[in-house]
């Protein structure tokens, strides 16, 4: 394609080297429309996109748990026609729906990589699930999700302590659905799903794979005719939580609470104040996280917990970056949970006293860039990384970008933070268990204590 | 003269262009395969030790598969929770795998912590320590893997059941993991014996996949590995099974986590272990897949799956295997016999060109993603490699699955389900374990 024809159809072209990976950007319209990294190795192409300002906080009051609905119905409705899409060359695809995002990506070859994802797209605007679909996908949606305090215990003590800690944010307490909301969808709720979100405006795809920056841009140029310009209303300016959200805290008190099952062993999910991605120390706490909980086999939980105390089968801390809250999980035997809650605080406390070493700070900084790095081990991984690097505006220099945040933080920094962030006596916790004591004189659980 | 070969090879690649796939020898023995991709900094590091519980001897067994976790307890320099934090610390991604012909450890990390894995892993290569405590607690985790995998999961269990009927002799009939009394009897010494008669450079292949240049890597390999000698390997002598047409036989199993299964299991040992043929099998298990998932899904609406498998990764003959789910457990004669009337007609009638095209595009693309992500690549290609195939011919995969022939296919097809001689499993719900 000569660059005359580029000017004809209204594109702009530009590419930015950087040292490790070289990220083209693709404009279509006068706006960044996505980002290629180029690998002619293979005639293959992964192909990402992102829908910004969606998920979960855009489902409407009375209709919570649409979004993870959908993401059920799609399973459903692609694995129903696996054998057409196979013939079209799509070896994977991927739908996501965040709390406040929307993901999907596919893995086609090159060949066939228009009619495929043009196919795919169309699908998605057009998709109307019947009834049969629909009562299947809420029995497996119900099934998974609702029952998830036996299947998942991590993400149901995961959910009850959001509902614990926001109870000032209404649209958090039922952000993924109830049994209720979700029993309540007819097969026309889904009819303007996909219109209302997957526009022009809205998405941003990351291609990785065999097509050079012209090629790219008359591929995306092609796609976005197939989507409608925008939205009739957009979805943040009619759910204002989306605007909000970087600001929005949880209220913790410190306080443990029990939901009680018989289980062979108990779990145990705690939690604290976080920061929003977009804050400026949120890679400072992400390396004190990284110290605290995140290296099996390094952390200070781990040592703590695992190696002196042999209370604990595995502990481990994370950033919630969407809803701002820093948590951590762990799972013991019965008879050590009121030990393990009060290591977890000693272990915090002494973090926040006493801050850090630079050997702690060197090895996390290590720690943290080689498990990006591995997660960029195909194209789909690739394809990913640059789409999850648009929210810091970092896709052009995704990789040397990460490495950047995290090595500028300075051993003084960590420690200022933790100072003033880090909360020992206000962590929340909640037990999925039968917690005993180990003691027959000590109570089972550190005062204050609620049932649930 | 393969070293010569190979060096040659080497040369040519790397004066030709700097990023072809090379293959080359330290002058210990060790093989050194790079298959450079500069895309992003990461690099995908394996070693491969040509021994697998296969070579274990007589009431040794679990030997080699207990030894891969000894490799994670330590060296002369390194403690063993040192060995595992120094792992940890460079925040990749590190596991091990021990089959019946090979074992491997797979390391992904980023380029720039490269040195520090190669180092590891030579240090565990030539100075592993076995220090009797550590067995001891190393022991109990074995054991308690096998309750997981077998004894405590009852597809495992029939599995293993299955194994041991279907070969006759072979070393293929004793579980990878080791039969429980026999693992319970080890000692520190069996694993050092182990260690000490395979895990030698000149029985072992490194391969490196992402970031690194060809030059690199030898370079860095040379440095890592160059001092540790070569040692006397033995041949690897197998007990044989006879080859036989046993009948058809049939197995059932019932307990209460079963739903209605079943298994179709061939012998592959009629079938010369060439390149050729294996890629031949590979076909026809996905045009097999394609037509029972047609049949047996879409129109008889039966089945809830359907799964064909066709190992590559066995040294000598395995099973060629047809798996699948019936959706109610009085369904399971139907099924067994439509897809015994399926297999009749593929050796009868043979596969159509169609279908050929339609499945070689496929296996390509497929191949194409495997040959794309790091990790399977390097567990791809070196599976091949530790099969004793060379670098050149695997790279050929392409030219030979597009040289098939409809001819070619109807002929394997013929020879494998036109005999009397295979295996089914069914598996259904039971109040007690059957």
């Amino acid at each position: 394609m000569s660059l005359r024809l580029y000017i004809i159809l209204g594109l702009n072209l530009f590419c930015t080297t950087t040292h490790a990976v070289t990220v083209h950007e693709i404009q279509y319209k006068g706006k960044t429309k996505a980002y290629l990294v180029e690998d002619h190795t293979y005639p293959i192409l992964s192909v990402a996109g992102k829908i910004e300002k969606s998920g979960c906080l855009s489902d409407p009051v009375g209709q919570e748990g649409k979004s993870y609905l959908m993401m059920q119905l799609l399973s459903l409705r692609f694995d129903k026609e696996k054998l057409s899409y196979r013939k079209l060359g799509v070896s994977s695809m991927n739908f996501n729906s965040g709390r406040d995002y929307f993901r999907f990506s596919f893995e086609v070859p090159l060949e066939k990589s228009k009619k495929a994802i043009s196919t795919i797209l169309q699908d998605l605007l057009n998709f109307k699930p019947d009834a049969v679909e629909l009562r299947r996908s809420k029995y497996s949606f119900s099934s998974a999700y609702f029952n998830s305090e036996s299947a998942s215990p991590d993400n149901f003590l995961e959910r009850k302590w959001i509902q614990l800690s926001y109870p000032h944010i209404p649209e958090y307490q039922n952000y993924s659905g109830t049994m209720d909301s979700i029993e309540s969808f007819n097969p026309q709720d889904f009819d303007n799903y996909w219109k209302e979100r997957l526009t022009q405006e809205n998405v941003i795809f990351s291609i990785v794979g065999d097509m050079s920056p012209a090629q790219c841009s008359e591929f995306i140029a092609e796609m976005m005719t197939l989507l409608p310009e925008k939205s009739q209303q957009p979805l943040s300016s009619k759910f204002e939580i989306l605007n909000q959200k970087d600001t929005i805290e949880p209220q913790i008190d410190g306080s443990v609470t029990l939901v009680h099952a018989d289980r062979p062993q108990s779990h145990v999910f705690f939690g604290q104040k976080g920061l929003s991605k977009l804050h400026p120390d949120f890679y400072t706490l992400q390396i004190a996280s990284s110290i605290l909980g995140q290296g099996t086999f390094t952390s200070r939980l781990w040592i703590e917990l695992r190696e002196k105390k042999g209370s604990v089968y595995n502990v481990l801390t994370r950033l919630d970056p969407e809803f701002n809250y820093f948590f951590g999980f762990l799972s013991t035997s019965n008879d050590k949970v009121a030990q393990s809650i009060e290591d977890i605080r000693k272990v915090f406390q002494e973090l926040k006293t006493n801050g850090i070493t630079a050997k702690e700070l060197e090895d996390a900084k290590k720690q943290l860039i080689g498990t990006y790095m591995v997660t960029l081990t195909n194209l789909s991984g690739i394809a990913n990384a640059v789409i999850k690097a648009t929210e810091e505006g970092n896709a052009l220099r995704f990789v040397e970008g990460y490495a950047e945040k995290i090595n500028q933080v300075t051993l003084q920094d960590v420690n200022k933070l933790v100072k003033s962030i880090l909360d020992p006596e206000g962590l929340r916790f909640v037990v999925l268990g039968n917690p005993t004591s180990e003691s027959s004189s000590s109570d089972p659980l550190p005062a204050p204590l609620m049932h649930s | 003269m393969k070293r010569i070969l190979t060096l040659v090879c080497l040369f040519l690649a790397s004066s030709a262009q700097a990023d072809q796939p090379t293959s080359s020898y330290l002058k210990n023995g060790l093989q050194v395969v790079v298959l450079p991709n500069h895309r992003a900094p990461v690099v995908s590091i394996s070693v491969w030790y040509k021994a697998g519980s296969a070579d274990e001897d007589p009431l040794k067994s679990g030997a080699a598969h207990f030894l891969e976790h000894m490799m994670f307890q330590g060296t002369k320099t390194v403690g063993p929770g040192d060995f595992k934090r120094r792992l940890a610390s460079l925040g990749g991604y590190t596991n091990a795998f021990t089959t019946y012909d090979y074992t491997y450890f797979l390391n992904i990390v980023a380029k720039a912590n490269l040195k520090e894995i190669l180092k590891l892993e030579a240090d565990r290569m030539a100075n592993l320590q076995i220090d009797p405590k550590k067995f001891a607690l190393e022991k109990s985790v074995v054991l308690r893997e096998r309750v997981d995998i077998t004894e405590d999961s009852p597809d495992g269990a029939v599995a293993e059941s299955v194994n041991s009927r279907f070969f006759i002799n072979h070393p293929y009939r004793i579980p990878v993991i080791g039969w429980r009394h026999e693992i319970e009897s080890l000692g520190p010494q069996d694993i050092k014996d182990f260690y000490k008669k395979w895990y030698a450079p000149n029985n072992a292949v490194v391969i490196f996949a992402g970031d690194v240049t060809p030059e690199e890597a030898i370079s860095l390999t040379k440095e890592a590995f160059g001092s540790i000698k070569p040692r006397k390997v033995p041949a690897r002598n197998r007990l044989k099974d006879p080859l036989s047409d046993f009948g058809t036989q049939k197995l059932s199993f019932a307990h209460p986590e079963f739903g209605a299964s079943f298994a179709k299991i061939y012998r592959m040992d009629i079938v010369p272990q060439t390149l050729k043929y294996r890629y031949t099998f590979l076909l026809l298990s996905m045009i097999i897949k394609e037509r029972l998932h047609t049949l047996l899904i879409n129109v008889q609406d039966l089945a809830s799956f359907v799964d064909v498998h066709f190992s590559v990764s066995h040294l000598d003959p395995f099973n060629f295997e047809i798996h699948g789910g019936a959706k109610a457990a009085n369904q399971l004669t139907t099924i067994e016999a439509l897809i015994d009337g399926a297999l009749k007609d593929l050796s009868k009638n043979g596969v159509t060109p169609e279908e050929l095209s339609y499945i070689k595009e496929l296996f390509i693309n497929n191949a194409y993603w495997t040959l794309s992500d790091l990790t399977d690549v390097s567990s791809g290609i070196g599976n091949d490699v530790v099969m004793g195939y060379s670098l050149e011919e695997i790279l050929k995969w392409k030219e030979m699955i597009q040289n098939l022939s409809v001819a070619d296919l109807n002929e394997a097809a013929e020879k494998v389900f036109n005999r009397p001689s295979h295996l089914t499993v069914l598996k259904q719900y039971g109040e007690k374990p059957l």
